[in-house]
């Protein structure tokens, strides 16, 4: 009796190709894995930066939603700051960093206004915009005040109501005026607190030697702007750029030109053309 | 990289180890060499993928031979390929005088009878553990390898005379 088996599968042999394919499944696997890692972490990445930006959304939306009008406090006569509207406008003053606020209250100045503007949403979600313009002159201390507006949602409304004289007077300050002596001696207003005064002119001083004080009745000043350009025109001995000397102060001030944001070189010189003060005044 | 570890046996030594039965299991159950060639690829790229944790080697062993069957019914099923014998028949070995290689007739039982006698005879597995590997019950298997032997005495007498 012959006995059988199964020898075709008992002494199966697995050809070296198959099994190096299987030997290599790690290597392959692994290869394909930073892969599987790549868009694995950008999808996490997608999904926080929905959430993130779902959840900014939700902070924007209670944050301005429920947010009032905030009121604007009238500005205090005391106060001697100027807004940014103010200091933008090419007429408008600035300080001299070298003099103080005493001083200059003394000097003949514009009427003073002060611009504040304010942006909020009221409770239905519309942007209001509030302007205040605070007129304040030596001894009338109620300022002006600008309204509010509410429009419909999605609107924005601005409404100053900038006063006329006010305006007029800045277009006025294009062409120097004519400076007197009163106007340097000016003195002081009658109320009892200090008014708030603007700044409008950059007085330009120079100290003159006793011989200039009592020989000289007039001395010039000059101003260069960085640019080397000069203010006032080329004829060094017109009215422009005179200046008179008081015999019994031993300082010249010129105050004739508003100077906006800049640097300046300004020179004074006597009327033989002879420079005796030189100095840099910078606006900021 | 941290090597992993099945059994306490790295991957290449259980390719190694075990690349015979899984590939004869493949067979088997396919009955084309290039069909085995497939499903054994399948099989360790499924121990490496899933790694799972085994108690000893023949769990191991009894892990491939079960995954082995499956991915071949999976494979024949999803490429719905019909059985053929040839893979068998064209390589038989030799036979001597004292030894008849049946494994053709093997190939020509149904594959529930196929896999009971394959696991039985070739991988000598017990009852109980041709039970487990198949997800049967002990007395199914019986059952089955006695209705095995039967075809395939018939068969091999009836191809021998």
């Amino acid at each position: 009796m012959k006995k059988v088996n199964f020898n075709t599968f008992q002494n199966l042999t697995v050809s070296d190709e198959l099994m190096n394919k299987a030997l290599s499944i790690p290597e392959t696997v692994e290869k394909k894995a930073p892969v599987s890692y790549v868009s694995r972490t950008r999808g996490l990445m997608t999904a926080a930066g929905f959430v993130l930006v779902f959840a900014l959304s939700i902070f924007l939306f209670f944050y301005f939603g429920n947010k009032n009008v905030v009121s604007v406090a009238p500005p205090t006569a005391q106060k001697a700051t100027v807004s940014t509207a103010a200091s933008e406008s090419p007429t408008a003053p600035a300080t001299k960093s070298s003099e103080p606020a005493g001083e200059q209250s003394e000097k003949p100045s514009q009427p003073p206004t002060q611009v504040e503007t304010q942006m909020s949403t009221d409770s239905e979600g519309n942007i209001v915009i509030i302007t205040v313009i605070t007129e304040i002159t030596p001894g009338e201390q109620e300022p002006t005040e600008g309204k509010s507006a509410a429009p419909g949602k999605g609107e924005t409304a601005t409404e100053s109501s900038k006063p006329t004289e006010s305006a007029t007077e800045h277009q006025d300050e294009t062409k120097p005026p004519e400076p007197t002596e009163e106007s340097h001696t000016q003195p002081a207003t009658e109320s009892s607190e200090p008014p708030w005064v603007a700044p409008t002119w950059h007085p330009i001083t120079a100290p003159i030697s006793d011989e200039i004080r009592t020989g000289e009745q007039y001395v010039y000043c000059r101003i260069y702007e960085q640019n080397g350009h000069l203010l006032g025109g080329e004829d060094l001995f017109d009215d422009f750029h005179k200046v008179k000397v008081d015999p019994n102060n031993n300082s010249v001030e010129y105050n004739r030109y508003t100077l906006s944001k800049g640097a300046y070189h300004y020179y004074f010189y006597t009327e033989d053309g002879t420079d005796f003060y030189d100095n840099w005044i910078f606006i900021y | 990289m941290k090597q992993k570890l099945y059994a306490g046996l790295s991957f290449d030594q259980v390719v190694q180890k075990y690349a015979k039965n899984v590939l004869s299991s493949c067979l088997m159950r396919t009955g084309s060499s290039p069909d085995a060639d497939d499903c054994f690829q399948n099989v360790f790229l499924k121990l490496y993928t899933v790694a799972p944790s085994f108690r000893d080697e023949e769990h191991l062993k009894a892990w491939l031979l079960r995954v082995a069957i499956n991915e071949c019914k999976n494979y024949l099923r999803d490429n719905r390929r019909h059985l053929t014998l040839d893979a068998v028949r064209e390589s038989p070995l030799p036979s001597t005088d004292d030894e008849r290689d049946i494994s053709w007739a093997l190939m020509r039982l149904e594959p529930k009878y196929r896999e009971a006698l394959y696991l039985y005879y070739i991988e000598r597995y017990k009852v109980a553990e041709i039970a487990s590997i198949l997800g049967y019950n002990p007395n199914t298997v019986k059952t089955l390898l006695s209705r095995g032997r039967q075809k395939l005495k018939k068969i091999y007498g009836g191809e021998s005379k």
